[in-house]
């Protein structure tokens, strides 16, 4: 009885084997130089236009906001999670590993976990960047320190969501190309369908919200992710009720994941 | 019977889970509607200076309009400066914080705040009605109209404390000014205070004594002012003293505008008493061409002012540094700039943001010495305005127009032409210490025409009468909160710096390009 592993033993067990195999793999690397170089080239841009004088405050919002941004919230969720769960399955390494003594709600949360870290890490190099080109002699200003941490955790929130979303479309799957276009999709839409379906409604918008707002006015409104971004995180805000959507929407698709891979037994 | 009892379990295995997904979707629903819900919502402020974040004197104003009868809305009219001009950064900083902090007043106003963004460029028919239906002339303006009642501000004059730099800039680069706060959310609340407490906001105008008048809309009229005066908040009323016992309690400003006549003396003890019992005047005087001029020593002298008798004028200054000119009627417009008090609150906005306005037909003003002319106890003098140092008195014979030149050299000099008056209240009695919560007087006294109507009026001088009527009448409305200071948070980016920031962003790619090749290395020979 005691050779069993507990299970904050267990969840490390199963974290370091995915983090190591997103670590040793080429094209998490060549992403990640393809993102800083498109980044070296906007923010230095950025710099220029700066160069009559203006705030350190926009300056981070504009840093924080760029189009690279995007890019990589978009794009690099599904990259690091189409292969999780379809190729497993497809390779039948699912199989064994669910023979291991590990529960199926471990195995989501260890793969999404380590995908998680390695797209924090991934802003590491943006924050001393910035952290960098505030020093005297180089843009001599005061970091906006608070709207920073602010912005990171917007970017690590909305990072958090799309990675389950990917690891839920990973795990619905068996083909790689399948997971990884449907969590692209997925991700896309939850970009851009609120935003439209607000204007739709007319009314329903994130800049229209108030404390009088419907419940489905606020509901919409907190689908409004790059909206979130924008007017919120990036200037230095933190509104509890996103916490709590980006918290809840996680949460809600890892458990979904966890349906999905039990499903394999009565399926 | 064995297969039909797995596809039975199957299928009831499958409305179980479907029945968990639809319960945690469920859950997800309603912790969501819960905490959206204003009272389980919670800001986190981490801007600088806490931007976003209302001070409880707002949030308590807000709260006031929320429970009130009628919807406060909210206007801006906001024209762009060219992108060239030094003053666009500024104007797109101070429309940005300006918008935030709308913002934040529609959110915690929800149904009875609606803030209207009217762009001038592309909604051009409805943001001229709206105009109109406002009565706003000027850009750059935030009109806050509760019910019937309005105020008017000018985005870059009353919601930021912009300096323009005193030393002249080098050949050829442009004066940039430096957005030193945002003073947005005291004047908003400021005005906001004003519409919902000052409900009978009344600006009285003194009659019988040839004074201008606000229904005159003549070139010499005053119609103009008090249209600003009503969009401001007031209402006009014309006041004969002769018919009124007193000067109303309820008269939050006295206006006594170019008088020609002499002030009786039964009505000077009406508005010395209506001084001291924290009655506020603004009065205006000038030169009269052919005519006596008045010197209202009996109301000007226990205040420790006196008129001159002589016509005042200037020389025309030589923007490239040569000679003042004189000998032509452009001497009567006294330039007012550098002689703008920076340190009074009534004027110290306008000299921080490099106004300048025009004094025409001027006299200037002398202050009397207090102890050798035994003046009230506690009465504070302070000069607001005054010429460059090239103004001369000239003395106009009867019959003969002026010259306008100086009779010599050592005529020139500054010249008082503006001034404020504060009287410690008592009560409206001689002599009586000012208690707590009574309002001291106050007065302004201008030696020159300035707030006629006419181009005059409109284009140079709106800004400082605004700004003197603010001082006299709203101190008590005036809501204190923090004030954004921005003067710390610019950044200067020479050439040198830009050349090494380049070296910082695009080392972070090669470094990650190396670990590319080198695991890529390591992972083949393994």
């Amino acid at each position: 009885m005691s050779s069993v592993p507990k299970i904050h033993h267990r969840l490390g067990i199963l974290f370091k084997r995915e983090l190591f195999g997103l670590l040793v793999s080429p094209i998490t690397y060549l992403v990640f130089t393809l993102f800083f170089f498109f980044r070296a080239f906007e923010v230095q841009t950025l710099i220029e236009s700066f160069a009559g004088g203006g705030s350190p405050s926009r300056f981070a919002y504009y840093f924080l906001a760029s189009p690279s941004t995007q890019f990589a919230v978009v794009v690099i969720p599904p990259i690091l999670t189409m292969r999780l769960l379809a190729e497993e399955k497809r390779s039948g390494s699912l199989e064994l590993l669910m023979t291991a003594p590990v529960r199926d709600w471990e195995v989501v949360v260890a793969k999404w976990g380590a995908t998680w870290l390695l797209f924090a890490l991934l802003w590491v190099p943006s924050f001393l960047q910035i952290l960098v080109l505030m020093r005297p002699g180089y843009l001599g200003a005061s970091l906006p320190m608070g709207q920073l941490f602010a912005g990171y955790l917007g970017l690590f929130l909305v990072g958090s969501l799309l990675l389950a979303v990917g690891l839920f479309t990973s795990s619905l799957t068996e083909n790689v190309l399948l997971a990884s276009l449907t969590s692209l999709l997925a991700g896309l839409g939850l970009l851009v369908v609120p935003p439209m379906l607000a204007e739709k409604l007319g009314g329903s918008s994130f800049s229209q919200l108030s404390v009088d707002s419907s419940i489905g006015q606020t509901l919409l409104a907190q689908f409004q992710v790059v909206r979130h971004l924008g007017s919120w995180f990036f200037r230095g805000l933190i509104d509890t009720g996103q916490l709590v959507f980006y918290a809840s929407t996680t949460a809600l698709f890892l458990f979904l994941t966890v349906r999905s891979l039990e499903s394999r037994k009565w399926r | 019977m064995k297969q039909s009892f797995g596809v039975w379990n199957k299928l009831r295995t499958a409305m179980g889970v479907f029945t968990v997904v639809l319960l945690s979707l469920l859950v997800w629903a309603l912790v969501n509607v819960v905490f959206t819900k204003p009272e389980f919502r919670g800001l986190i402020d981490l801007t600088r200076g806490a931007r976003f974040t209302l001070s409880d004197a707002t949030k308590a104003l807000v709260r006031e309009v929320r429970e009130g009868p009628h919807v406060l809305e909210i206007h801006t009219f906001i024209l762009q400066f060219p992108k060239g001009d030094p003053r666009a950064r500024i104007q797109n900083q101070v429309v940005e914080l300006t918008r935030d902090l709308l913002e934040r007043l529609r959110y915690l106003g929800g149904q009875k705040i609606k803030v209207i963004h009217h762009d001038l460029y592309r909604e051009i028919q409805s943001s001229r009605q709206a105009r109109d239906e406002l009565g706003i002339k000027r850009f750059n303006t935030l009109v806050l109209k509760l019910g019937a009642r309005k105020r008017i501000l000018g985005i870059l004059t009353d919601l930021a404390d912009i300096e323009f730099p005193t030393e002249k800039p080098l050949p050829g680069q442009p004066l940039v000014p430096v957005l030193r706060s945002f003073p947005g959310e005291a004047a908003v609340s400021s005005a906001l205070g004003g519409l919902l407490h000052d409900r009978n906001l009344l600006a009285c105008w003194l009659t019988g004594h040839e004074e201008g008048l606000p229904t005159d809309g003549s070139g010499v009229g005053y119609a103009e002012l008090a249209r600003q005066l009503t969009q401001n908040g007031f209402e006009n009323r014309i006041l004969d003293l002769d018919k009124e016992p007193r000067i109303p309690k309820n008269c939050r400003l006295l206006l006594v505008m170019q008088a020609k006549r002499p002030i009786f003396q039964r009505h000077v003890g009406k508005l010395l008493n209506f001084l001291r019992g924290g009655g506020r005047i603004l009065m205006t005087e000038g030169y009269w061409l052919g005519t006596e001029q008045q010197s209202f020593s009996s109301l000007l002298g226990p205040l420790g002012l006196r008129l001159r008798s002589s016509l005042l004028c200037n020389g025309i200054l030589d923007p490239s540094g040569g000679l003042p000119a004189y000998g032509t009627e452009e001497c009567l417009n006294l330039q007012i700039s550098s002689g703008l008090n920076g340190t009074h609150p009534a004027t110290e906005g306008l000299r921080k943001r490099g106004e300048s306005f025009v004094l025409r037909w001027g006299r200037a003003i002398e202050v009397l010495d207090p102890k050798e002319n035994k003046l009230e106890p506690g009465l504070r003098v302070t000069r607001l305005l005054s010429t460059h140092p090239f103004a001369f008195e000239e003395e106009v014979p009867k019959g003969r127009p002026p010259d306008f030149r100086p009779a010599s050299e050592s005529e020139l000099g500054v010249k008082t032409v503006g001034v404020s008056v504060a009287l410690p209240g008592g009560g409206g009695k001689k002599g009586k210490k000012q208690e707590e919560g009574e309002r001291e007087g106050r007065m302004v006294l201008l030696g020159g025409m300035a707030f006629q109507n006419g181009e005059q009026l409109l284009e140079r001088n709106l800004n400082l009468a605004l700004s003197l009527v603010r001082w006299l009448s709203h101190q008590r409305t005036l809501v204190r909160t923090g004030t954004l200071s921005l003067a710390k948070e610019q950044m200067d980016v020479s050439p040198q710096a830009r050349s090494r920031a380049k070296w910082v962003l695009y080392l972070v790619p090669a470094l990650f390009l190396f670990l590319a090749l080198f695991v890529l290395f390591w992972r083949r020979r393994s």
